[in-house]
């Protein structure tokens, strides 16, 4: 339980990064730190081994055995940037594909300057990032096979017909959403399939990619999707991918700005959020309407000022306190 | 494969149950090591920076990584079975401390009736009332037995609450129905949201008994018996999920493990997993092995082995052990291992809003509530009812981050528009304005209900991911139906604007969080015919292991575990320690 640590700078590759290494080569260019273990031998307490590292880049998605290091085999969830990852640098979409989930997500959380919305807040940069990790899997995802398929009616496809050449398991349509996230598909295929299915479908009912349709005729394509009324999409489902871009929506937005979205903590200030807080009082707690102006991770005051606070994770150790709000 | 060095005790696991015991069997003068399979981690630095939703609320950074293991589930044996591949209903929790460093401090005794279920509702209603199907059976411990162990379980974490019933005298402001105890809490209650205010006045006025959820969050600075010093509470909004920057929430590592560290006699191996335990001659337990921070497996002999790996591994590895002896798996020569799965209800009943006015219930915390006892248990007269058991109802939790709410409104009946400029409009006017009343109920033994190993999903360890054969039956069905009635009528009276109440429960799903409260699977009895282990925990058939925590349930009460799972652990790291290193290969008394 000493609170000495040895700040060390994790190395850096020299290799050109690869799309989906973007992200944490940014954090750890700008410092990304990590704590070395508990040096509890000094004060006499009992011995702890094993130390903390930072999360592992990579994941090969199929499931490895275990006989390289552990945790090089299985990401966990990547803190947040220092600073928000820059909106003009693409992880994974084409500048096409970036275009439409920025629209589309700005039919979901519309804005104006004065205003902001999902575009004003970056959420498109948000989901672009999101995508640059481990497949765009931002948590720790089983992906063994088989997996599952539905069928429509009482009795399954007969088990042993060629088209289950695959090994699938057969779940009824109606009983499929109590299993959860099933999708054979990565968060990157859902994404790039899911906006071909978008552009086709209004080709086909109003003759252009969505970016180039008007406003309301933008609107009527989320809303046939969200019921479930587009055709042509096939996996993802035109319900399942609006699902998918409504949620990344509101993670964009109301998460921290760190990740790219809520710039400017423009989610929290419409409905009143003060973000990262440390504290409140008993008086606060029963009190009606804001208390505090909003705070993001980077603004946090640190417990140890020049003393590293939680040095695995990114924050900036010094010039906090200027970015602070007056208050 | 390389041999370590023996120790007296080896836990699976350093969470809470795993530290009361080393805390206990250390100052006792055995050594004991823990196998954790996470990081290792304290309030500082490790939790000093958390305060991230999306990082720890939805990407869930300090569960169980469901990339190397998870849990697999159908609703009964004949339906389909598919793995859990990303978090829904439960939240188990990886890294020294175990799911207890992002609990919520929600922190109970049950009730005396919690443990002879079987006889209470044989005697007060007749054989025929207990449903059809169900394996409910008497604790092997008394409510009487555990007061000590819960009392100083309760003085050592530093619990919040209000005494309802101290020796036996009902006080003022407290719960009434909560069974004796011998002495006070330790601190007085937390603060509550606003919206539970108003709930506690709306409880009153239809003749309920509201009182403040007792925490094991302290609501003042607190110094325990081994010199923890602790700060009280400071309502910062990041608590369930997240662990305590300021040590304010009771967690292992604040509590039970300096103390243990502090003898010498303790070592926690983190990074490392458990995936077998081994057996010598004659069926006893020679060890665990383990693989390291490395990918090597290693071989880790002790004299006892402790399952204290949280629900699902304590029965997986039950029954990945095998050997000429028990070929069906450790603790399983009768069958038994994996019945008497059970869980919790925890549904979000009725939702108020209340248009104009501003909560901020982002504050607080999960134990910033008030509660009624009034439908838990058989508190209320069920002879007209239709079903047995209850569950307790409170209103309003802190902590509500937007990520984990804007997406559940509009509140309407109607299945309002989720998406566009009116969305948006309603988020600003009423994001803050919702109160809620939640509902966690008790949950039933049945023998369709149980835990297996699963036929085709694997782990990364190779060996087979534990199954799930759960759904909800008849009895629940109609005590939700009962339940949600109440919860209607009292956010009635709390006097929203508009209101959602869900009447029915919906089958069972896996896909949303319910609580993190599996219990049962390798339950306690009082013969090796009716149970898996003695009222220790440990196994009738290989008395050197010792299963603890939420496992050992027959059947699950409406509240949360911990509370009991931790006096439980006590009395049993206390028989290991004064009786059963005499005697080694007997059965305690
Ligand atoms: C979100 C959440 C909220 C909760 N809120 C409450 C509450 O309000 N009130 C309440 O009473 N309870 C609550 N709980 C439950 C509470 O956390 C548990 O009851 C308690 O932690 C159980 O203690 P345990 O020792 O059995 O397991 P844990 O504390 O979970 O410890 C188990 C440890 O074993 C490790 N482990 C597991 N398998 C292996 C293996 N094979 N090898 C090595 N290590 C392994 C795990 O990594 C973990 O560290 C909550 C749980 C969660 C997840």
């Amino acid at each position: 339980m000493s609170d000495e640590k040895i700040p060390t700078e994790k190395p850096q590759s020299e290799e050109k990064p690869t799309g989906h290494e973007v992200t944490l080569l940014l954090m750890s260019r700008r410092g990304f730190l990590r704590a070395a273990g508990f040096a509890v031998a000094a004060t006499g307490l009992g011995v702890v081994t094993g130390c903390d590292t930072p999360p592992a880049e990579e994941s090969t998605g199929a499931l490895p055995t275990e006989t390289v290091p552990v945790r090089a085999q299985y990401p966990e969830v990547p803190y947040a940037p220092i600073v928000p990852p820059p909106a003009d640098v693409l992880v994974f979409f084409s500048p096409h594909e970036a275009q439409t989930v920025e629209a589309l997500t700005a039919r979901i959380l519309p804005g104006t300057p004065d205003d902001p919305g999902a575009r004003e807040a970056g959420i498109a940069n948000y989901i672009d990032k999101l995508m640059g990790f481990n497949e765009g899997f931002a948590e720790p995802t089983y992906r063994q096979a088989p997996y599952a398929q539905t069928y429509e009616g009482d009795t399954p496809p007969d088990q042993a017909s060629p088209s289950n050449q695959y090994q699938t398991v057969w779940v009824s349509k109606d009983e499929i959403d109590r299993y959860g996230f099933q999708s054979l598909l990565t968060p990157r295929e859902i994404y790039r399939a899911g906006l071909k299915s978008v552009d086709s479908f209004a080709n086909q009912t109003a003759g252009s990619n969505f970016v180039d349709l008007s406003e309301d005729q933008q609107d009527q394509i989320l809303e046939a999707m969200s019921k479930g009324e587009a055709s042509g999409f096939d996996n993802p489902s035109a319900k399942d991918f609006f699902a998918r871009l409504r949620d990344d929506t509101i993670n964009g937005m109301f998460a921290d700005p760190a990740y790219g979205g809520n710039r400017d903590m423009v989610g929290w200030k419409l409905i009143g959020y003060p973000g990262a807080q440390r504290a409140y009082t008993p008086h606060d707690i029963h009190t009606e309407g804001p208390v505090r102006p909003p705070q993001s991770l980077a603004m946090m005051h640190q417990f140890h000022p020049g003393q590293l606070a939680n040095s695995h994770v990114a924050v900036p150790v010094s010039g906090t306190e200027e970015q602070r709000p007056e208050h | 494969m390389a041999i370590q060095k023996k120790v007296d005790v080896v836990t699976v696991g350093a969470g809470w149950t795993a530290a009361i015991f080393a805390q206990i069997l250390t100052e006792g003068g055995y050594n004991v090591l823990s196998i954790e399979q996470g990081p290792m981690r304290w309030a500082n630095p490790d939790f000093k920076h958390n305060h991230d939703p999306l990082r720890y609320h939805i990407r869930h950074a300090m569960m169980v990584n469901l990339g190397r293991e998870t849990w697999s589930w159908r609703p009964n044996p004949k339906a389909p079975t598919l793995p859990m591949r990303q978090y829904g209903s439960f939240n188990p929790g990886q890294g020294v401390g175990g799911a207890a460093i992002h609990w919520s401090g929600m922190n109970w005794r049950f009730l005396e009736s919690d443990f002879n279920y079987r006889t209470h509702y044989i005697e007060r209603y007749g054989e025929n009332k207990l449903p059809a199907g169900n394996r409910i059976q008497d604790w092997p411990v008394t409510y009487k037995e555990l007061e000590p162990y819960y009392d100083r379980f309760e003085y050592d974490i530093g619990v919040s609450g209000q005494t309802g019933n101290l020796n036996g005298v009902i006080l003022e402001g407290g719960n009434p129905f909560e069974a004796p105890r011998s002495r006070p809490y330790p601190l007085p209650p937390l603060e509550v949201t606003i919206p539970s205010v108003i709930y506690a006045d709306a409880c009153r006025e239809l003749g309920y008994h509201p009182f403040p959820q007792p925490a094991g969050i302290l609501s003042q600075a607190y110094q325990d018996r081994w010199g923890n010093v602790r700060s009280g509470c400071l309502y910062c909004g990041f608590c369930t999920r997240y662990g305590c920057e300021v040590d304010a929430k009771s967690m292992p590592v604040n509590t039970h493990i300096p103390p243990a560290l502090r003898t010498g006699r303790y070592e926690i191996r983190a990074h490392s997993k458990v995936i077998r335990v081994n057996l010598g001659p004659g069926g006893r337990a020679t060890g665990v092995t383990y693989i390291d921070e490395q990918g090597q497996e290693q071989e880790q002999p002790a004299d006892v082995v402790l399952l204290s790996g949280f629900t699902f591994t304590n029965v997986r590895m039950l029954l990945l052990s095998r050997s000429d002896d028990h070929p069906n798996g450790i603790g399983n020569d009768q069958g038994l291992v994996g019945k008497n799965y059970t869980y919790q209800h925890w549904h979000g009943v009725s939702t108020g809003l209340f248009e104009g006015r501003r909560f901020n219930l982002y504050m607080g915390n999960t134990s910033t509530q008030n509660v009624i006892f009034d439908f838990q248990a058989d508190v209320f007269d069920h002879s007209d009812l239709d079903f047995v058991g209850g569950g307790m109802l409170f209103s309003t939790l802190g902590e509500r981050d937007p990520l984990a709410s804007v997406g559940s409104l509009p509140v309407t009946d109607e299945g309002g528009k989720n998406w566009g400029q009116g969305w948006k409009d309603y988020l600003r006017q009423n994001w803050d304005s919702v109160a809620t009343i939640v509902f966690q109920g008790e949950s039933l033994p049945y023998e369709d209900q149980f835990l297996d190993l699963d036929p085709v999903y694997k782990a990364a360890d190779g060996q087979p991911l534990l199954r799930l054969t759960f759904d909800w039956h008849q009895n629940d069905y109609n005590m939700y139906r009962f339940i949600a009635q109440r919860a209607d009528e009292i956010m009635k009276q709390m006097g929203p604007t508009r209101q959602k109440t869900t009447k029915e429960l919906d089958p069972y799903n896996i896909h949303k969080y319910q609580s993190t409260h599996p219990t049962g699977g390798a339950i306690m009895g009082t013969d090796p015919g009716n149970s898996v282990t003695n009222k220790y925990g440990q196994v009738w058939d290989t008395p050197n292991v010792f299963v603890t925590g939420a496992a050992l349930y027959p059947q699950n009460p409406g509240v949360n575990p911990t509370g009991t799972l931790a006096p439980l652990a006590y009395m049993a790291a206390e028989a290991i320690r004064d009786r059963f290193f005499r005697n080694p290969d007997r059965i305690l008394v």
